[in-house]
Order: structure tokens, then C-alpha cells, then sequence
């Protein structure tokens, strides 16, 4: 060995110094830090997996929305159709209310004219027959002397008929 | 009418006094009895009654009879007054 230049106790101190240092790389160094990348890819997996199923549920949460929304518009659309047609049909029914209301007053009216029509015209005929009996009766006032009046009243009692009974009341 | 009229126990009693029928005559004018009996002649119903004749310018003419209850209205004022509801009634 010293033929090669090789001193044998100091390749037994290098020998023994690296296992001490390979020993202690191991036990110290080198399976905490496995132990650390082997965590951190754990986590990492994790949180992949996490970020996956919070994508699909977002996913799925817009589908639902979407979903939603459209079954939203298609009430909206039949509310606002029933809406449209309920007010359509009060529509008519106001006007149809309306109108009868204006026929029955517009009726009434041409009956309160025709009765105003009738009393007038009425009052007017009774006017002119009182006016003209009074007018006859001032007229006889004038005319009928006692021997007038007599001669009436034999002319009214001898055209009388035989049965007077039916001047009785 | 009534009068007091003491009764045989001696307490007084109200008695109503019926009037006797009279045939009441309303003219125009003052009847003479030859008219009057002309008229009782005329209408039985006034029979014997005692006549009075009442008169009255707003009749015209002619003669109103009351008898009791009855009455008999010939006079011109109520011949005007069936003209005027028949011009009423017919115009």
C-alpha cells in the first residue's frame, strides 16, 4: 500500500469520517427534509384536488343559476302575459260597465225630460183651462140677470128625465 | 145638540137632540114656491121635509138638493166644473 502511496490509517479516518457524516446526513438532514417535500406535495395535491371540486361546484352553481334565471324569465313572461290578459279583461269590463252606465243615464235623462216635457205641457193645459172657465164664469157673472138665472134653472130642472136617481151622490 | 135630564134617581143624564131632516135648496137666486114645488115634485126624495132655501151667487145658475146625506148638484158651476175635467181629460 505505501508502494502506491497510499497511507492506510489515514483511508481508515477518511472511511470512518464519511459514514459518521453519511450516518448523521441521514439521520439528521436527509428524512426531514423527505419528510417536508413529501408534506408540501401532500398539501399540494390537496389543494389541487380542493381548487378542482371548488371549480365544479362553481361550475355547476352557474348551471344552476342559468337554469334559474331561465325559468325565472319564462314566469316573468307568464306573469306579464296573465297580467296583460287580466287587464285586458278589465279593460272591457270597465268600458262594458261604462257604457251601460251612460245608456241607463242617458235613458233616465230622456225620461226626466219627457216627464218635465209632459208636466210642463200639463201645467200649461191647466193653465189655459182654468184661465178659460175663469174667463166663462166672469163672462156669466156679467150676463146672468135673476131672470136669466131663473130661465136656467127651469131649463136645467124641466130637461131633467123621468129618473133623476142618477143625479143622486 | 145634547141637554141635561135628570133621570127617576134623580142624577142628571147627557141626551143627544136629533134634528129634523130639512131639504135644502142652495140657488142663485131666492126660489118662489112654485119652483120649490116644482122641484119636490120633481124629486121624491125630499118628500114632506120642511125646505130651506139657502143662496149662494158662486152656483150661477141651477139648483144644488141636499136631503140628509144626499145630494143633488144641478147646478151651473158644477156643469163648468165637468167641462173643465172633460177639456182635462179629452185634450
Amino acid at each position: 500500500m505505501e508502494q502506491f502511496g497510499l497511507d492506510i490509517k489515514l483511508l481508515i479516518a477518511q472511511v470512518t469520517n464519511f459514514l459518521i457524516f453519511l450516518f448523521i446526513f441521514k439521520k439528521f438532514i436527509s428524512k426531514p427534509f423527505g419528510n417536508y417535500i413529501a408534506n408540501e406535495k401532500k398539501k399540494e395535491n390537496e389543494k389541487e384536488k380542493m381548487m378542482k371540486e371548488l371549480s365544479e361546484r362553481y361550475e355547476k352553481m352557474k348551471e344552476e343559476e342559468k337554469k334559474w334565471q331561465l325559468g325565472m324569465q319564462k314566469e316573468k313572461e307568464a306573469i306579464l302575459s296573465e297580467t296583460a290578459k287580466i287587464a285586458e279583461r278589465l279593460k272591457n269590463d270597465t268600458l262594458a260597465q261604462t257604457k251601460k252606465d251612460s245608456e241607463e243615464i242617458l235613458a233616465k235623462a230622456e225620461k226626466q225630460i219627457s216627464n218635465e216635457r209632459q208636466t210642463l205641457y200639463d201645467d200649461l193645459k191647466r193653465k189655459t183651462v182654468d184661465l178659460s172657465t175663469y174667463m166663462v164664469e166672469r163672462g156669466l157673472r156679467e150676463y146672468l140677470t135673476e131672470d136669466v138665472q131663473r130661465n136656467l134653472t127651469n131649463h136645467i130642472v124641466n130637461k131633467l128625465g123621468k129618473d133623476v136617481s142618477k143625479y143622486e151622490n | 145638540m145634547s141637554q141635561s135630564m135628570k133621570t127617576k134617581y134623580g142624577k142628571k143624564k147627557k141626551v143627544r137632540v136629533i134634528k129634523p131632516i130639512k131639504a135644502v135648496i142652495t140657488s142663485a137666486y131666492q126660489l118662489n114656491d112654485t119652483e120649490i114645488n116644482e122641484l119636490k115634485s120633481k124629486f121624491p126624495l125630499m118628500g114632506t121635509y120642511e125646505v130651506e132655501n139657502i143662496i149662494n151667487p158662486a152656483i150661477h145658475a141651477g139648483v144644488i138638493i141636499n136631503v140628509g146625506t144626499k145630494r143633488i148638484d144641478l147646478s151651473l158651476e158644477r156643469g163648468l166644473q165637468n167641462l173643465k175635467q172633460f177639456i182635462y181629460e179629452n185634450s
